[in-house]
């Protein structure tokens, strides 16, 4: 299992070279064991054979000794000589016999072991009988004293009579020793030649075995590189992969010759392949971005939106010879190898028919008054929501154009008829916003424009209002086409609980909070809230908008309409008119995000609807100096107003203190509007304001008996200045 | 806790990006409204993590990154700017950045494009 684990698919390897080092290493060991003993052996042998030339030779100087003494000369050479090779003699064939230390041929001390084959056990053994006596002799001669004649001749006798068996002795254990010898070189030859075998054999096994693999590895490789190859033959998209020098590599998918022309890719530099495609500043661009994903450091999830080549439009040479317009997106993606960038794959997709689809939509779309955004948001309102304004906006349409129609006596009449058309322009406006339908609010907003540059207008006649019927015409098919959109919605999502709303609804009933089922709640929170988010991120301010009612409330779905319409309006100015840049809240210690609370809480005598905002407050001397400058009021009769009647002017129609005119402030309708819808809910307005501080406008529904709504009346309280309206 | 640095014109940006949710893991070393700051800040505060626009008075963030980069050569830089020209935003990010947001951008953008960042 370790192995397995260690070695993977090289154990096979790994295990024939150990054998074969195991192998080695054994015959080695051996040859060299062996190698030593025959040498040891040979140096044997040839003591063996030394001893035969010693008892010739030790023979051979007694009689030369004799005979010079005989001759009445010392002999003393002659003796030495015998008395050397005796000795030698003596001291090799104990060595023999027992294991010990004698001269080898070139006078060293060499170690003998005893001989252990019978053979030359008994030739050692006779040869030391044989000995013994001419030893014994020669011991006594060297020492001298006694009859030296007698023991010479003795020994000469003792050599001569054993002369010749103790020759044929030594031959003897020669012989044997080098048949030993000889028995061991076998045996050598035999293990090297085993060995041999053992090693062609596991050559042969580590041969097949590869062979095998390869093979099989071979196989498996051909196997893929014939799906890559099917793949890349298949596959709609251009891939091709990019090296570090931008330099084309050899496998890419067929698509690419279908797109950039039947030609030899691999080694091309991509520089080259876009060459007439992607010229000047963009093909600079392209590489430095490629470059970009090749460096490590950078993050490819982080800079994939600075793809510069996401739609190229090319004229590629078309199949019936000409040019044909494509438009080709590319993709570009890191490979990774061993934790490295190795490569950039690059995937390159004919969009032509995707474009062209998404030009044909767009078209489409405009000439049915609709933006994609449009759309994209219809589809993620609740469709009774999107039904109730479609249904109210249709209805105040058709008011502004029955308005129009109406032929008025002077030039009191139209001025008249132009505000009320701006209120209702204007909440249809702020409805819109609210929901977030762009198209609407842009068509309001022109016609909001026509009503003004009308306003300003002097001598006005009835022609002067025929652009204006146009327009409401375009305005009103947008919302026809909105409808069809929203009943094809309304059978796509999921029925809402609500009952459908009755359009011929009376004269707006006093307010009766309902149970919430199977009435909707009484706010809609989301699209207050995303437009409070929606205009102060267009001025650069924050807010957070924070709702406090009760959920069990609910109106009658007219009266719901205009409480929510109105509270749009009252959190849009509050947005607009109250809260201040967060810099400026910031010096004046407050937290940069400004709040504004909508309250709604039920009262004894009825409900009480408040929004209330942490701004600057209201500016009374603004409201003076803007009602002056309207020509409300003179100079002498506003100094005369009390502050809160001073305070009742913001809901004058017309009346704004913001610089601009802009989607959201500056026309003066959006407090009137308020106004207004109070007054259909039979309801009263109140306002609060310290400077610097806050400002919170509320108005109360009577759950019964309807009051009055004209009158205003005032109150004071110690921090507050109020008023009702 | 890695030491964080915002430089953009924009205040509400700048503030944008130090309130944002869930970037427990960075503290916020300082801000600067333009290049010229930065630099100076980035002397002091040394960070390791930088987020800059590239469109900015005095010195814009093209000019700032390789200097940022080379007086902290550890810290990550994010591009943090409008798509309005990708060229411009290729060649800050060849001069030393490491990753680019576009804005507008949510919270949870913000911090999967630091988080990834920091990884490394």
């Amino acid at each position: 299992m370790f192995f397995a684990n260690q070695f993977g698919k090289y154990r096979a390897i790994v295990i024939s070279v150990a054998m074969f080092i195991f192998l080695d290493t054994g015959v080695l060991g051996l040859n060299f064991y062996i190698s030593s003993q025959i040498a040891a052996d040979a140096v044997n042998v040839n003591l063996a054979g030394r001893q035969r030339m010693l008892s010739q030779k030790s023979v051979k100087a007694l009689l030369e000794y004799r005979y010079e003494r005989q001759q009445g000369q010392s002999g003393r050479a002659a003796y030495e000589e015998m008395a050397g090779a005796i000795q030698l003699f003596d001291r090799t064939l104990l060595a023999f016999k027992a294991g010990g230390e004698t001269l080898d041929t070139t006078g060293q001390p060499i170690y003998l072991p005893a001989v252990e084959t019978p053979k030359a056990i008994s030739a050692v053994d006779q040869s030391l009988t044989i000995w013994e006596p001419i030893r014994t002799d020669f011991n006594a001669l060297n020492k001298g004293g006694g009859d030296m004649e007698q023991l010479l001749n003795r020994l000469v006798s003792s050599a001569e009579s054993h002369n010749l068996t103790l020759l044929k002795l030594m031959n003897d254990l020669t012989n044997d020793l080098e048949a030993v010898a000889k028995e061991k070189s076998e045996t050598l030859r035999l293990i090297q030649a085993s060995a041999i075998t053992l090693a062609i054999l596991n050559f042969f096994l580590i041969l097949f075995h590869f062979i095998g693999q390869l093979r099989q590895s071979d196989s498996i490789a051909e196997t893929a590189r014939k799906e890559t190859t099917e793949i890349l033959q298949t596959v709609r998209e251009g891939l091709l992969l990019l090296d570090n020098n931008l330099i084309i590599g050899t496998q890419h998918s067929e698509s690419v010759r279908a797109i950039f022309g039947d030609q030899e890719f691999a080694g091309m530099s991509f520089r080259s392949l876009l060459h007439n495609l992607v010229v000047g500043r963009d093909m600079s661009t392209t590489e430095e971005y490629i470059k970009l994903l090749l460096n490590e450091k950078v993050k490819e999830n982080l800079i994939g939106s600075l793809n510069p080549l996401t739609d190229v439009e090319v004229s590629l040479p078309a199949e019936n010879g000409g040019y044909s317009v494509k438009h080709l997106s590319f993709r570009f993606n890191r490979t990774i190898e061993d934790g490295h960038i190795s490569h950039i794959l690059v995937t390159v997709m004919d969009v032509t028919e995707t474009i062209a689809l998404r030009k044909a939509l767009d078209e489409a779309q405009q000439s049915n008054g609709l933006q994609l955004d449009a759309l994209k948001n219809l589809v993620h309102l609740d469709t009774r929501t999107l039904a109730d304004f479609l249904r109210e906006t249709d209805i105040a349409l058709h008011e502004i154009n029955d308005t129009l129609k109406d032929e008025a006596a002077d030039p009191q009449g139209y001025n008249a008829k132009l505000q009320n058309c701006f209120r209702i322009m204007h909440r249809i406006k702020g409805d819109a916003g609210a929901l977030q339908l762009p198209q609407v609010v842009q068509e309001a907003h022109q016609f909001e424009e026509q009503l003004q540059s009308l306003q300003k207008m002097s001598g006005l006649q009835g022609s002067d209002f025929l652009p204006l019927t146009l327009a409401l015409d375009a305005f009103l098919r947008l919302i026809s086409d909105l409808q069809e959109v929203s009943d094809i919605l309304k059978q796509v999502q999921p029925a809402s609980s609500a009952p459908a709303s009755s359009v011929s609804e009376p004269e707006a009933t006093p307010a009766m909070p309902l149970p919430l089922a199977p009435q909707l709640a009484l706010l809609d929170r989301e699209p207050i809230t995303q437009l409070a988010e929606r205009i102060a991120e267009e001025q650069s301010k924050e807010v957070n908008v924070i709702f406090d009612t009760d959920d069990d409330l609910a109106l009658p779905d007219q009266q719901r309409s205009l409480v929510q319409s109105s509270v749009i309006q009252l959190v849009r100015n509050a947005v607009v008119h109250g809260i201040e840049l967060p810099e400026i809240r910031v010096l004046a210690d407050k937290s940069p995000v400004g709040r504004i609370l909508v309250r709604v809480r039920q009262q004894e005598d009825g409900l009480r609807i408040s929004v209330r905002d942490d701004g600057h407050g209201l500016d009374l001397d603004a409201i003076r100096e803007q009602a002056h400058s309207n020509g409300l009021y003179d100079q002498a009769e506003l100094e005369s107003f009390s502050r809160t009647r001073l305070m009742g002017l913001i809901f004058h129609p017309g009346f704004s203190t913001a610089d601009n005119v802009d989607e959201h402030a500056g026309r003066g309708v959006g407090m009137d509007l308020v106004r207004s819808n109070v007054n259909k809910l039979k309801g009263r307005i109140r306002i609060g304001t310290q400077a610097k501080h806050h400002c919170e406008i509320s108005f109360l529904i009577p759950v019964a008996a309807s009051m009055p709504s004209e009158e205003v009346d005032v109150m004071n309280t110690q921090s507050d200045a109020e008023a009702r309206v | 806790m890695k030491r964080l640095m915002i430089v953009d014109d924009s205040m509400v940006i700048r503030r944008r990006i130090s309130r944002a949710h869930g970037l427990d893991a960075y503290e916020v070393v300082g801000t600067a409204e333009d290049g010229a700051n930065a630099i100076e800040l980035a002397r002091e505060t040394l960070p390791d993590m930088i987020t800059i626009d590239l469109t900015m008075p005095n010195m814009d963030g093209t000019e700032a990154i390789p200097v940022l980069a080379s007086i902290c050569p550890n810290a990550r830089i994010l591009v943090v700017s409008a798509l309005s020209d990708k060229a411009t935003a290729i060649g800050a990010l060849a001069s030393g950045a490491h990753g680019f947001l576009c804005k507008p951008f949510t919270d949870e953008e913000l911090k999967s494009a630091l988080n990834e960042l920091a990884e490394d």
